[in-house]
């Protein structure tokens, strides 16, 4: 017999043994029996995820069922453990978190969490709830244009080789995709790292997206979600025990039309680089 | 997906199989040019490197120019510039002007200009590649930084491209037509969605409307600025052994008009679009018949069609849009079809690629439930968590044994 066979073997001997799942919806859940490997390749694995093809058939009550009419207007993109969503939801109470997760293990970690967080806190983190998906592809099948008023990127995977860049969660090609997304003039992009580099690269690419506006020191330290981005990621909890930096910067979506661009011209056309960058 | 067929102004251009010829009607005769691949070397690795991607033409009527583009499978993009005085002096074949290294092998080409500052505007080509993205170049150098990229799509593939009111469409294997602003690529005007498989071909007419055809055998009608699908055909009855796959769609300039060809088939079909205040819809009034016909385009009001033999291009005249089915045999398909014969070309069955197995290679891989396919859900294997307290309580009695031996040692 094979590995994979070996192991389908088991998966089947297990179900019918019926012992049952290791977390009872409303438990919570242990952290040991939801690890899983840290990195995901974003750009295969796309053919297991379920999606609707439009929006507007996206069921969202499933994961809202005490909110009437739901559609998520916060994500966390990548939210690991869901330290972040959790927090967000007490944070923002009238916004609708989603975290996203591509991990499956991770993801039903974080499901049975906010199922025992609403069964200890009844009529708390109502608002909060978690999907897996692909958001570098699927993003257009779950939410509208300008439905969007905060993305969270906290601790993404750093992709250190050159050759591995095109799987960084932030690049020109997706800055555009969370445009589309942000509501005008009030969307929102947060991005958090330890890894120096890659804040680097995630400021150097939206700051030269037209439609990102860089927010001052000031108007950072006013928002509140700042601070929980700071301080309440696991994976951000973990850097200030290892006593490393973190890294964080906010953009604005700015209206289009507004943007500061130059205008593409036929003179300018080749000498600006991709989307008018370097 | 292959490319095979363009045409502007007084110029058609064909790709058959790994030939490419650009048939121009000049005042009173044909002239017909191959065009050559480059000449440089391309990778070995590559099985056919000369077999046509895709090709494009665009006639500037202001100057009078000619600038045709081939892609290869060698990922080379060629582009010859004509002006017609030229052309009655031309040799039968050409040499390439200008040359281009693709990142990947494009599917779909489009010329387009953007306008100076100053006076005229810029010429320039786009290329959809193969991985999902869309890079600009110029029509008149080679040099290697003088490219732009305008967007991209993750981990697909693009089929068709278009640009028109501002806007550039993109088709990909993911259901989703793409569109953004041009040239600010960098703002999403909107996605079509709808489409159940990949895309094959999407078309941009007037009145904000747009037809696209898919791997699901829908042929949809979009009014791509509101982004809302108006009307939905699929001639498909479920039967999945013999599905129709629409392929290519045309559209005659006033948008009144759509032509579709499908996947390995004998006819192309020719469909009304029909509007009613606010109610849209497509009627069949027409199928002609030709043999596996590859690519169409309207040229003025008639329908040229690329079929697979013996004839290589047939045109279909409009006879005031009843196509009462007469092909008149005029002088550039009979011109394509001897430089055809005489370079022996063997044309491909199909325009979509297949893999060994004979699956299409862009419909996608699911996995479907059902016999020896287990959905990998660990966390509903209990048995884990009883093993971990089994575990738990050998380590915690090895740990006290460990204990006592390193006591009684000591004591000892």
């Amino acid at each position: 017999m094979t590995k994979t066979e070996n192991e389908k073997k088991r998966l089947r001997d297990a179900a019918e043994s019926g012992v049952g799942p290791i977390t009872e919806e409303g438990e919570m859940p242990q952290k040991k029996f939801y690890r899983s490997r840290a990195h995901c390749n974003p750009l295969s694995h796309n053919n297991t995820f379920d999606y609707p093809i439009h929006p507007a058939e996206m069921d969202w009550g499933t994961h809202y069922p005490a909110i009437e009419n739901p559609k998520p207007t916060v994500l966390d993109i990548g939210c690991g453990f869901g330290g972040l969503t959790i927090a967000l939801a007490t944070l923002l109470p009238k916004h609708l978190i989603l975290g996203l997760e591509i991990r499956a293990k991770v993801t039903e970690y974080v499901r049975l969490r906010i199922l025992a967080h609403r069964k200890e806190n009844p009529g708390k983190y109502e608002n909060a709830s978690v999907l897996r998906s692909n958001t570098m592809k699927l993003m257009p099948h779950f939410f509208e244009k300008g439905s969007l008023e905060k993305i969270f990127f906290c601790f993404p995977d750093p992709h250190f080789k050159k050759k591995n860049h095109p799987r960084r969660i932030i690049s020109d090609r997706l800055l555009s995709e969370y445009a589309y997304f942000l509501k005008p003039g009030q969307g929102k992009l947060y991005c958090i790292t330890d890894v120096e580099d890659l804040h680097n690269w995630h400021v150097k690419h939206c700051r030269a997206h037209p439609l990102f506006r860089e927010l001052s020191k000031d108007e950072m330290d006013k928002d509140s979600c700042v601070k929980a981005m700071y301080s309440e990621t696991e994976e951000g909890k973990k850097v200030e025990r290892a006593g490393t930096n973190k890294y964080y910067a906010v953009f604005e979506r700015i209206e289009s039309g507004t943007e500061d661009a130059k205008k593409i011209t036929g003179e300018n056309f080749f000498s600006q680089g991709q989307f008018g960058i370097e | 997906m292959k490319e095979l067929i363009s045409h502007s102004g007084p110029c058609t251009v064909v790709g058959l199989n790994d030939q490419a010829f650009a048939a121009i009607q000049l005042n009173d005769k044909v002239q017909v040019v191959k065009l050559c691949p480059p000449d440089l070397e391309a990778d070995k690795n590559i099985a056919d490197p000369n077999t046509i991607q895709a090709v494009a033409v665009n006639y500037i009527e202001k100057e009078k120019k000619l600038q045709c583009a081939v892609s290869r499978s060698s990922k080379m993009l060629s582009i010859f510039n004509f002006t017609m005085e030229d052309v009655g002096k031309l040799n039968s074949d050409a040499k390439p002007n200008v040359i281009h290294k693709l990142n990947k092998r494009s599917a779909a080409l489009t010329f387009t200009s953007i306008p100076n500052e100053g006076d005229g505007q810029l010429e320039i080509i786009i290329a959809a590649d193969l991985a999902g993205d869309v890079y600009a170049f110029p029509t008149d150098s080679s040099s290697d930084d003088k490219k732009r990229l305008m967007l991209g799509h993750t981990a697909s593939m693009l089929t068709s491209i278009k640009v028109h009111d501002n806007k550039i469409f993109t088709a990909d294997r993911d259901e989703k037509v793409r569109i953004s602003g041009f040239p600010n690529t960098y703002d999403i005007h909107g996605f079509l969605l709808g489409n159940e498989e990949y895309i094959t071909d999407v078309e941009v007419m007037q009145d904000k409307l747009c037809v696209t055809t898919g791997g699901d055998g829908s042929i949809r009608l979009f009014n791509y600025e509101t982004c809302q699908q108006l009307f939905c055909m699929n001639q498909n009855d479920g039967d999945d052994s013999k599905k129709m796959i629409p392929v290519r769609v045309a559209a005659t300039k006033d948008g009144k008009m759509i032509a579709v060809i499908y996947n390995e088939e004998n006819f192309v079909d020719l469909f009304h679009i029909t509007s009613n205040e606010d109610s849209y819809g497509m009627e069949k009034f027409k199928s002609l018949a030709c043999e596996t016909p590859l690519a169409i385009t309207f040229a003025n009001s008639d329908l040229l069609v690329l079929c697979k033999e013996p004839s290589y291009m047939i045109r279909f005249t409009s006879n005031d849009g009843k196509f009462d089915g007469t092909q008149e045999s005029c002088e550039i398909s009979k011109k394509v079809e001897k430089a055809g014969g005489e370079s022996g070309v063997e044309m491909p069955a199909t325009i979509l690629e297949t893999d060994s197995t004979g699956e299409i290679k862009l419909k996608k891989n699911i996995k479907e439930e059902g016999e020896g396919y287990v959905e990998h859900k660990p966390w509903l294997n209990g048995e884990r968590k009883l093993k971990k307290k089994e575990k738990d309580k050998r380590r915690k009695k090895r740990k006290l044994e460990e204990k006592i031996a390193s006591a009684d040692e000591a004591n000892n």
